[in-house]
């Protein structure tokens, strides 16, 4: 069989489309020939994508009573409510990179002091307070994340390697709308103790502008970190990374290790 | 529990398999608004997405074999069920007028969407997301309406063809070009393999 009618057979196979005859003819296609077995299964991936296109909702509320009711579990009655303890804030599934701050409690005569002061009633309304606004913050992370990946006008930058000493994922999600830009890393090569990877835009004019600093690398699980855009996101038509010292520099002299183009 | 991290969604699957039900709440709750979605924007009624996606996790709560986790991951299989349901469904009911505007009953529904989802569960299938939409934005505007009519309305080609008024020919040649387009423009964008 020619391989544009098979690849139309399979198509409409894998949208299940086709009608009852080619079917048939499709079906006997996919029993027996490894190619076409093969064709399936790069459709059937891209169907699976197309899935996760839509947008998640929420269920009606109450629906996993509904579904335990459903599956004849009994639901045990709920106890009366109980004034909620001060609970920390939740920690994010990546580590989201935050401004270093000194350790005030280096040795135990920190923690000691520590202590005290927590057991003295007038600091309890401070970190009361400090914990609202970690929360508070934690919050606005995750919005401000989710606004940028779930804009209609967010471009996806794959950066690729242009040094073979360093490897790794990292993706630059820009929204022009809101002039926001964030990357997520993952499995970038570590670096030495001294040396920090370095965020850059390039601009339309190509002025380079420093963009952040994103760490020594070598994490496996991702790492979302906001980027200083500096202006206006629609101007930039690259991002370049480079390798620099601890804390970064003003001007990079450096040859980048990860490249990306910011398509329109 | 997070998407990506399949050792603790095998860990949940074989507890379901050996009749943990708390495993199966627990994948429930991670991936039911992005089955939820799936289903709602099939059916277009609340109450029948819900119970098409409650349909699918009991099914796999009877019969957890069904799933194979060697085979990729789960909430790939579990979107296909509910998809393959959901089509069913609506191709039982196919006397159905059918609405070609694919926003257009979505919006009734848009106080369901959530405001501020959690990150915790929902960042790597956003980013997936992300990228299948912007491959689905780069196709010829008529291409695309082809496969979703084909994908979310669950029309064969020739009922596309007598809806659209295009002729047979060109609907399966613009549905199998278009196809082929998102295959290689999603491999360019390097979605993950497996999915």
């Amino acid at each position: 069989m020619e391989l544009d009618k098979m690849q139309e057979l399979i198509v409409g196979y894998s949208l299940d489309i086709l009608d009852e005859g080619e079917l048939a003819d499709a079906q006997k296609l996919v029993d027996s020939d490894p190619e076409a077995q093969a064709m399936l299964l790069e459709f059937q991936k891209v169907m699976g994508q197309l899935a996760l296109s839509v947008t998640p909702m929420s269920p009606p509320s109450g629906s996993l009573e509904r579904l335990r009711q459903k599956a004849g579990i009994a639901v045990v009655p709920a106890l009366a409510p109980e004034p909620l303890p001060l609970r920390k804030p939740e920690p994010l599934p990546f580590p989201v990179q935050k401004a270093r701050k000194p350790n005030p409690y280096r040795n135990w005569l920190a923690y000691a002091a520590a202590l005290v002061l927590f057991m003295t009633s007038a600091i309890f309304g401070g970190l009361w307070l400090d914990t609202r606004n970690n929360l508070d913050q934690t919050a606005r992370s995750k919005q401000d994340i989710l606004a940028v990946l779930a804009s209609s006008d967010m471009k996806v930058t794959s950066l690729k390697p242009a040094n073979s000493n360093v490897g790794g994922t990292l993706r630059l999600y820009t929204d022009p709308a809101q002039d926001r830009a964030y990357v997520v890393s993952q499995n970038l090569t570590a670096l030495p103790g001294d040396k920090e990877y370095e965020a850059w835009f390039v601009t339309n004019d190509n002025q380079v502008l420093k963009a952040g600093l994103l760490g020594q690398g070598g994490s496996r699980d991702p790492t979302v970190q906001a980027l200083d855009t500096r202006g206006t996101v629609e101007n930039f038509k690259a991002m370049v990374i480079t390798i620099e010292k601890k804390g970064g520099v003003e001007k990079s002299e450096q040859q980048p290790v990860l490249v990306g183009e910011i398509t329109s | 529990m997070k998407p990506d991290n399949r050792d603790e969604e095998r860990l949940l699957i074989s507890r379901v398999q050996s009749g943990d039900f708390a495993a199966l709440e627990m994948l429930y709750e991670s991936y039911n608004r992005q089955a939820f979605g799936l289903a709602l924007r099939i059916l277009n009624s609340p109450e029948a997405a819900e119970d098409a996606v409650q349909d699918v996790f009991l099914r796999f709560w009877k019969t957890p074999s069904h799933f194979d986790p060697q085979k990729g991951r789960f909430i790939t299989w579990l979107l296909g069920v509910v998809h393959n349901q959901c089509i069913d469904q609506l191709r039982r009911k196919s006397n159905n007028s059918v609405s070609l505007d694919r926003e257009e009953n979505q919006e009734h529904f848009s106080y369901l969407a959530d405001d501020g989802p959690p990150v915790e569960e929902e960042v790597w299938l956003i980013i997936q997301r992300g990228i299948v939409r912007q491959a689905l934005d780069k196709l010829p505007t008529e291409q695309r309406r082809l496969i979703e009519l084909a994908y979310f309305k669950g029309l064969t080609r020739q009922e596309i063809a007598t809806t659209t008024g295009q002729p047979l020919s060109t609907v399966k040649h613009r549905i199998q070009q278009g196809l082929l387009k998102l295959k290689d423009m999603m491999q360019a964008m390097e979605v993950e393999p497996g999915v």
